[in-house]
């Protein structure tokens, strides 16, 4: 979860609902027909409609604070968001509502769950994503409503973000691959850092509190003083994911989507790697590179989160070369690179081949429209498969031309990374479906 | 994006319909319309109002509360100025508002948590009431008078904030 200021909005105003403008207007309708009718009856009945309004914008919460803690669990499609809302109602927790609709892309499993006490209003909201996404919870809208539903007040208070990524499961997995092609000739990076284990590096003075497994007594008995070993740190190989963010002849639509989609991707393949150490350095690609350089560990993590979640499509689409050349500003070459790009029929847009010119060996991973765009044709379900499997045969077709600069993985199962997972255990199995 | 789900509604609510259907049904009984469809017209809104709340889908639902209103304004404006309908005409509304707040959608307890603005409600009413029913004369002006005499005392309290609020019971976890 990113650590941020919470932000403090001011609580709202008191306003009347729709049901009190219906009463004030059935209530003077009563008491103007008292007067043409010269008969007290209409008014007797208008007069509790006239007033409960009023009555009801004299009355408010004992706060006009509710402050919010949130978190998110689950694996894949499936999300479950828990909360809690703190403040000091005290009887009015029955008259506070909590309104959370699903965010972008998600539908709702089953209803929010509320459970109210005197000090705390929990909740609980299960939504289910239809395709990989990272993006921010919609704040919950929580209000002050009276009794009869007249009159509203939206409570302010504490609303920190909350991140939520969905993506594949497997994901988890990657990070476990030990990438090898991260330097222009096969082979892991040696570390330049010294550390407690891996090969052995050299013999240092011992620091006060050394453990003795890391002394070298026998260095200790030749010098007569306290010697210790030092080993470089073991370090799986380095990885650059970038992702294209430009706009494609799909439409604004579906580039949003896939986008979405392949965001998702990201994020899951880099904080899987940061478990493992691995740095990581992080392009998006539109009309420029914008670049989050290579490193590793907590900070960095947040660093990407951010980095990915302000990635937007790009209005104009920069040509590939400046991609390649821009990549090279921010790394160096020989670095394992991971492209995300919803790939194109136009030779032009494809980054492959001037990534690889500039020594950037590359994986293509490219999430397919075609799942999205079914449906759309008005098509029945036979002829529907059958425009999807010729579709999906031609997009294979066009792909198989790239296989020449490096491996490429169409992405058609959203919920599955499992070609790409063997593409980077495997390098040297180049054709993977 | 899904809209958001319609929330669960939750049982009970008789109570309250029974109320304001029987304040409807007398109020039908003692007014203009024929014995038949006066009672029939105020028991049968409040019914088909009932029913309608607890429709899905909800925006049709919610428009339960039209029912009502007009059936109450209908035999509001067709009974004939004396103590027993004025009452009754009272007291529907009253019990309108008490129906309204049992609404499904919410927490257990809005009538009683409503308490604070129907007992405010109720004391306009009553006052009004009471100062009709106080006069020999029972000329409709007069009636009209004091009903508009109570409502600016009432509103006068209300905006000036005078008005001692009703203290209800601790809320209980429902």
């Amino acid at each position: 979860m990113i650590e941020e200021d919470e932000e403090l909005p001011p609580p709202g105003s008191v306003h009347w609902t729709g049901r009190a403008y219906l009463l004030i207007t059935f209530g003077g309708a009563l008491c103007a027909l008292a007067v043409a009718l010269r008969s007290p009856v209409p008014l007797f009945a208008g007069l509790p409609l006239l007033l409960a309004p009023l009555l009801a914008a004299g009355q408010g919460p004992p706060t006009a604070n509710a402050d919010l803690t949130w978190e998110a669990e689950g694996l894949g499609p499936d999300v479950t968001v828990h909360g809690t809302l703190r403040g000091d109602f005290e009887r009015s927790a029955p008259d506070i509502l909590v309104r959370l609709p699903p965010p972008s892309g998600a539908v709702e499993a089953e209803p929010v769950q509320l459970e109210r006490d005197a000090g705390t209003i929990r909740f609980r909201a299960r939504w289910r994503f239809t395709e990989p996404t990272i993006l921010n919870a919609p704040t919950p809208k929580v209000l002050w409503r009276d009794p009869l539903g007249l009159t509203e007040l939206p409570l302010g208070g504490a609303r920190p973000p909350l991140p939520l990524e969905r993506y594949p499961p497997g994901l988890r997995r990657v990070g476990d691959i030990r990438l090898h092609r991260t330097v222009q000739l096969s082979g892991e990076i040696r570390s330049r850092v010294a550390g407690a284990s891996g090969e052995f590096y050299g013999i240092r003075e011992a620091a006060p509190g050394e453990p003795p497994r890391r002394i070298n007594w026998r260095a200790t008995a030749r010098a007569g003083r306290l010697l210790a070993n030092d080993y470089e740190l073991e370090r799986t190989g380095d990885l650059i994911v970038v992702l294209d963010l430009r706009p494609t002849s799909a439409g604004p639509e579906l580039d949003d989507r896939l986008q979405g989609i392949a965001r998702a991707a990201v994020y899951g393949i880099a904080e899987s790697f940061l478990r493992g150490k691995v740095r990581i350095g992080f392009a998006a690609f539109g009309e420029f590179v914008e670049a989050v350089p290579l490193s590793t560990g907590r900070i960095h993590r947040v660093r990407l989160l951010r980095a990915i979640l302000a990635s937007r499509r790009s209005d104009v689409a920069g040509p590939a070369e400046r991609c390649a050349l821009g990549l090279r500003r921010y790394f160096r070459p020989g670095i394992t690179t991971l492209v995300v790009s919803s790939w194109t029929e136009d030779p032009a847009f494809d980054l492959v081949p001037y990534l690889r010119r500039q020594g950037f060996p590359v994986v293509l991973l490219s999430p397919s429209p075609i799942p999205l765009r079914a449906g759309r044709g008005g098509l029945g379900p036979a002829e529907e498969a059958l425009a999807q499997r010729i579709e999906r045969l031609e997009r294979r077709a066009r792909l198989a031309d790239l296989w020449v600069h490096g491996p490429v993985v169409d992405w058609d199962d959203y919920w599955s990374l499992e070609p790409l997972v063997r593409t980077l255990r495997r390098p040297a199995h180049r054709r993977v479906s | 994006m899904s809209a958001a789900a319609e929330p669960v509604l939750r049982g009970g609510g008789l109570p309250t319909a029974a109320l304001l259907g029987f304040a409807m049904g007398v109020l039908g009984l003692l007014g203009g319309l024929t014995i038949y469809v006066g009672p029939a017209l105020g028991v049968g809104a409040v019914a088909a109002a009932t029913v309608l709340r607890r429709v899905r889908p909800r925006w049709l639902g919610r428009l339960n509360l039209l029912v009502p209103l007009v059936a109450l304004a209908v035999l509001a404006a067709t009974a004939p100025p004396a103590p027993s309908t004025e009452l009754f005409g009272a007291l529907g509304a009253l019990g309108l508002l008490l129906w309204v707040a049992d609404d499904p959608e919410r927490p257990r307890g809005g009538g009683r948590r409503a308490l604070p603005i129907l007992s405010v409600a109720a004391l306009g009413v009553g006052l009004a009431w009471g100062v009709t029913l106080a006069f020999p004369s029972r000329s409709p002006d007069v009636a009209l008078g004091g009903a508009l005499l109570a409502t600016a005392l009432v509103l006068l309290a209300v905006l000036l904030g005078g008005l001692p609020r009703v203290s209800v019971a601790p809320f209980r976890n429902a």
